[in-house]
């Protein structure tokens, strides 16, 4: 009798291999006139090049929306997006946010009661009452 | 309960004002102050520069504002009631009814009245300088005529030469400074021979004639204002009858004189603050090259002289923290010589080019808008020719209402 090796479909583990950032894209609005992105034009030149510069597997754009508060805003591979509106904030206040952004999985924030999470199946196997010797009552 | 302390006596004279006595309060002043301080003004004029032409041994004495006219003082005494002849006249019932002869109405909107001095004179010009060349050229002259004064202040034959030169005559005669500025360059900015300084500069400074005319229209001045103030003493002290004519007079001589101090100011303008055409700036900075650009800057008095006059040359005020920091003649150009300050932020980006090394990031000089992002994609014209094709606005909602059920939703009417 040949031996067949069990067809499976491979799945992703990311960070095993390579890893890839969840965040694809951040966009960065900013206003001329308006006092509350003051932090953040001076973020644009101060910090931002040196962010931008030290991930390059992100795609950044910078455009101006006149007359409306500051925001960065990360697009992710899941297809979602994740807008934090950055008012009145300091240069390295919005660096936080964006270093956020790049963390981010991009999924919907759930509550997290188990630390731990594996797709590995336990070596010890699944417990079933039919096996195994039994406790007799 | 609380008894508030009466007044002992009438208020001080210092604290009332009348418009005839200011002059002469001034005057007085001036006056206090020139004995006071006449003992001291030659170590004072040693320790800080101006940038005027004045005497050595003179103190600023304060002057009126040129043109001034106070509001007349005549009054008239009404003819009685029983003498008045004129078949035509009816007595006054009310207070309102009565004419009014004189007074302030229309005095303070009168913009002749205030002459010369309602306009406001900077110590610069209004406008800054903005032109590379200008400025360059301008930073060498202040340099050189810094030089030169901190050196030979107390010489005011040098100080006049100096300060009433012009600009090409200025910069180019003084080529015993700038062979200092050439042979030293990263040393301390040296001075050059007085008498070499003095002799180059009366070359090219006003000619004897149009000095001397110059002096005399100034001491002509001085006598009419010195006329004129006893004129108005005395007129005072005489009745109504003779005010009139003398205020006549005093009307004129003020005329004549705001006149003469305005076309005083403007030739003296042309002659010293006049900017110098770009293309000669241009010139000049080529035959001057950068060597002198070398060249330290670190006496603090020569510095604010600079300073001072860069300002007077040019309208541009250098802050005192930045004058700190400037060490060189080079860092004192840069200072001024800055390209206009972007007004928004897209073009500040593409002026510096901030982001020209990096790949990953795009910067838009105006907001994206949906039909952006559509043609990037490449969908936008796909997208216009199904709304054409619909006959749909391909842009806005053209005359299409909104739903009527949002209407029936939000209750709007």
């Amino acid at each position: 009798m040949a031996v067949k090796a069990l067809q499976a479909v491979s799945q992703g583990r990311n960070g095993v291999g390579a890893f890839i950032l969840q965040c694809k894209r951040i966009d960065l609005h900013y206003c001329d006139w308006a006092g509350s992105s003051k932090g953040m034009n001076g973020f644009i030149k101060s910090l931002f090049p040196k962010f931008a510069a030290a991930h390059p597997q992100i795609e950044f754009t910078v455009s101006p929306r006149p007359a409306k508060h500051p925001v960065a805003i990360g697009h992710y591979i899941n297809g979602r997006s994740k807008p934090i509106c950055v008012r009145n904030m300091e240069p390295y206040e919005i660096l936080k946010k964006l270093e956020l952004l790049r963390d981010a999985s991009g999924e919907k924030l759930k509550k997290v009661t188990k630390p731990v999470r594996s797709v590995n199946e336990s070596v010890r196997g699944i417990w079933s009452p039919y096996h195994g010797n039994g406790m007799p009552l | 309960m609380r008894h508030l302390p009466r007044l002992r006596g009438a208020v001080s004279a210092s604290l009332c004002c009348s418009s005839p006595s200011h002059i002469r309060t001034t005057a007085a002043v001036a006056a206090v102050a020139t004995t006071s301080s006449s003992t001291t003004a030659q170590s004072l004029q040693r320790r800080t520069l101006s940038t005027s032409v004045t005497d050595v041994g003179a103190v600023e004495v304060q002057t009126p504002p040129q043109g001034l006219k106070p509001p007349s003082q005549k009054w008239q005494v009404a003819v009685r009631p029983d003498q008045i002849t004129d078949p035509a006249y009816v007595p006054a019932q009310d207070g309102l009814e009565l004419e009014e002869d004189g007074g302030l109405d229309g005095w303070w909107e009168n913009p002749a009245n205030y002459g010369v001095g309602k306009e406001w004179v900077g110590f610069g010009p209004a406008e800054k300088v903005t032109d590379p060349a200008i400025l360059e050229v301008a930073t060498y002259r202040a340099l050189v005529e810094a030089l030169l004064l901190s050196q030979n202040w107390s010489d005011p034959v040098a100080r006049e030469a100096v300060l009433s030169s012009g600009w090409g005559p200025m910069v180019l005669t003084t080529t015993a400074a700038k062979t200092k500025f050439h042979n030293r360059p990263k040393s301390t900015l040296l001075c050059v021979d007085r008498e070499e300084m003095v002799a180059a500069l009366q070359k090219h400074a006003l000619p004897a004639t149009e000095r001397e005319t110059q002096l005399e229209s100034e001491e002509q001045v001085e006598t009419a204002f010195a006329a004129e103030q006893e004129v108005e003493v005395n007129g005072e002290a005489e009745t109504a009858v003779t005010t009139e004519q003398q205020a006549g007079v005093t009307e004129e001589a003020e005329a004549a004189l705001a006149a003469e101090k305005t076309a005083e100011v403007k030739e003296e303008d042309d002659l010293t603050e006049g900017v110098i055409p770009a293309e000669q700036a241009q010139a000049l900075v080529k035959e001057l090259g950068h060597e002198w650009k070398q060249a330290n800057l670190r006496n603090p008095v020569l510095k604010f002289f600079a300073a001072k006059r860069i300002q007077k040359l040019t309208g541009h005020k250098i802050p005192d923290g930045k004058l700190v920091a400037i060490t060189t003649a080079g860092s004192l150009v840069k200072e001024l010589v800055k390209p206009p300050k972007a007004k928004k932020l897209a073009e500040e980006i593409e002026n510096k080019e901030i982001f020209q090394s990096l790949p990953n990031v795009k910067v838009f000089p105006r907001r994206v808008t949906p039909i952006d992002k559509e043609k990037m994609v490449g969908r936008w014209k796909v997208i216009r020719e199904e709304l054409e094709r619909r006959g749909l606005p391909v842009i806005g909602t053209a005359n299409i209402d909104n739903a009527i059920e949002k209407k029936w939703v939000t209750g709007a009417k």
